[in-house]
């Protein structure tokens, strides 16, 4: 599949889910403002993906179990 | 008061009061009347907290006048960004109709700390809805309007999100205010202001009270007339805080030694301000000139990585999860923004991956960071490369929807670094422009030394508004 393919492919499915949600909340040109932000999420997401990580890379933010001390 | 003290530094009126040349409660209530008086204007004003001030005044007056000082605030008002919570029945709006009648009805910890060191709240200010989290085209998306900036024709966009506190302190309104920034909401408003604004380290100022928008990138800071006066602030806010455990155990004293002496290392990123438009080019390339005097100057370039792309998904995951009730509330549609504001629906559909992927890169990034500068005391670039937009135009560049380009801002608050922004010249109609001073996490004395340093030898910081 081609990369465009791809990328139409990740808009509809995130689309679908929106559009189940809340299109009884949004009307059909809100619906439409839906569309280009998942347009520009998904277009975020693959110049995301873009960047090679290795198995080394750990989220920044990792959980810490609570701490007594921290808290006091 | 045989001077009108709206646009005497905090420093000054700090003297003042303590020389007992002025009253607390005699300054407070110069600001009460001009914040009331003004605010409107500029639609940098939701509450004036009087009732709140006067008794916070009264108290600072009975403390100095039996010699019980506190130090630099004491007695001095100052007004916070409506998103930080207050005590005392009054409205914390977010800056959103759907939340106008919000009261929390506790004092956020920043307004504790405040307190504490005796300053004078005297009113919350304007902003962006939501902290401008859910995107926004046009300056009208606010509950109290387009925030306008003191200068030109009166006609053009605050910036924002912490519109209202910019306004409000280059309009003599209030002496100092608390902004927030999550991705270029003090800076770009000081920058439109003509103002000093000081983004702190993550982490190094409690969000206890402080609407969030974004867990891992929302900070609290000063906005000031001066980098110096936002140093005094900062001395005051920071610090550790039980109530948020994502604020450091690392203490902040305000170093404020002369920095006229030193001899700094500065980073300028390269074409920097190449998109830039041609005042905001030639007031940056004055400030070059003039921070070669008190220091060297060498061009560096990041790497290439996905700065704005994991920025902005860890802002667009993590707020879509913070207003996810929001969402299904149906309240959305009470925002004042225009209809772009329905793409922040998308922000429910991002994959955990994408933002577990988005937390991964930015550890890259924070060694990038740390790499890069390191060695430099600032990296200096624009907050903005143009000068505010007329209020009823859409806005030119947001670099939180989109692909648009914002290393600075995205590296600055990915890696959680503090910058202060000041006023650097005037361009277009009359608007301000301004410069910044990027430094590593925890050097916010770097950062202040370099500004006051830049401020000692200009004087766009004491150039202000007509009413």
């Amino acid at each position: 599949m081609s990369d465009e393919t791809v990328r139409k492919a990740e808009i509809e499915k995130r689309f679908s889910f929106l559009e189940a949600r809340f299109s009884k909340q949004l009307n059909e040109d809100e619906m439409g403002e839906v569309l280009k932000g998942v347009e520009s999420t998904v277009d975020i997401s693959i110049a995301m993906r873009s960047f090679e990580l290795t198995y080394k890379d750990e989220p920044r933010s990792i959980f810490h179990p609570y701490d007594k001390e921290e808290k006091s | 008061m045989t001077k009108t003290p709206e646009f005497l530094p905090i420093r000054e009126l700090g003297r003042l009061l303590r020389k007992k040349e002025v009253s607390p409660v005699e300054l407070a209530k110069f600001f009460l009347d001009r914040l009331e008086a003004e605010g409107p204007k500029y639609n940098a004003l939701v509450t004036v907290t009087r009732e709140r001030a006067l008794k916070e005044a009264r108290e600072a007056e009975a403390e100095i006048s039996q010699g019980r000082y506190k130090g630099a605030l004491h007695g001095i008002p100052y007004g916070v960004k409506d998103l930080i919570a207050t005590a005392g029945n009054i409205p914390t709006t977010w800056g959103a109709v759907p939340f106008k009648n919000q009261v929390l009805d506790y004092d956020a910890t920043i307004v504790k700390k405040l307190s504490n060191a005796g300053a004078i709240l005297i009113g919350k200010l304007a902003m962006i809805e939501l902290a401008g989290g859910m995107g926004y085209a046009y300056p009208q998306a606010s509950a109290t309007g387009p925030a306008i900036t003191p200068w030109g024709n009166k006609d053009s966009w605050t910036g924002g999100s912490s519109s209202g506190s910019g306004a409000a302190v280059a309009a003599g309104l209030v002496p100092f205010a608390i902004g927030s920034e999550t991705w270029g909401s003090i800076l770009m408003p000081a920058h439109n202001c003509g103002i000093s604004g000081l983004r702190p380290t993550y982490g190094r100022v409690s969000r206890y009270g402080a609407m969030p928008l974004s867990w891992t990138l929302d900070k609290l800071g000063p906005m000031c007339l001066t980098a110096d006066d936002c140093g005094l602030v900062l001395n005051e806010i920071a610090g550790r805080d039980p109530c948020d455990h994502t604020t450091s155990k690392s203490s902040f004293a305000y170093d404020d030694q002369d920095p006229s002496d030193r001899t700094f290392k500065f980073a300028l990123l390269k074409d920097m301000v190449a998109n830039g438009e041609e005042a905001v080019k030639a007031n940056f390339g004055e400030s070059l000139k003039i921070l070669e005097q008190i220091g060297t100057i060498e061009e560096v370039e990041f790497p290439d990585l996905p700065y704005e792309a994991a920025t902005r998904t860890i802002l667009n995951a993590e707020s879509a999860s913070i207003f996810e009730d929001f969402f299904d509330s149906g309240q959305f549609h009470e925002l004042s923004g225009d209809s772009s504001k329905f793409g922040a629906y998308s922000r429910l559909a991002v994959p955990a991956t994408d933002y577990l992927r988005a937390l991964r890169i930015r550890d890259r990034i924070c060694d990038v960071a740390n790499n890069l500068l390191g060695s430099y005391d600032a990296i200096i670039g624009t907050p903005r490369n143009q000068v505010a937009t007329p209020i009823n135009q859409p806005i030119r560049v947001s670099s939180i929807t989109g692909l648009a380009r914002d290393i600075l801002g995205s590296v600055g608050n990915i890696a959680g670094l503090p910058s202060v922004a000041v006023p650097n010249g005037f361009g277009d109609r009359g608007l301000p422009t301004g410069i910044q001073f990027m430094g590593n996490a925890y050097e916010e004395n770097s950062v202040l030394a370099a500004a006051r340093a830049y401020q000692n030898i200009t004087d766009w910081h004491n150039q202000h508004p007509s009413d």
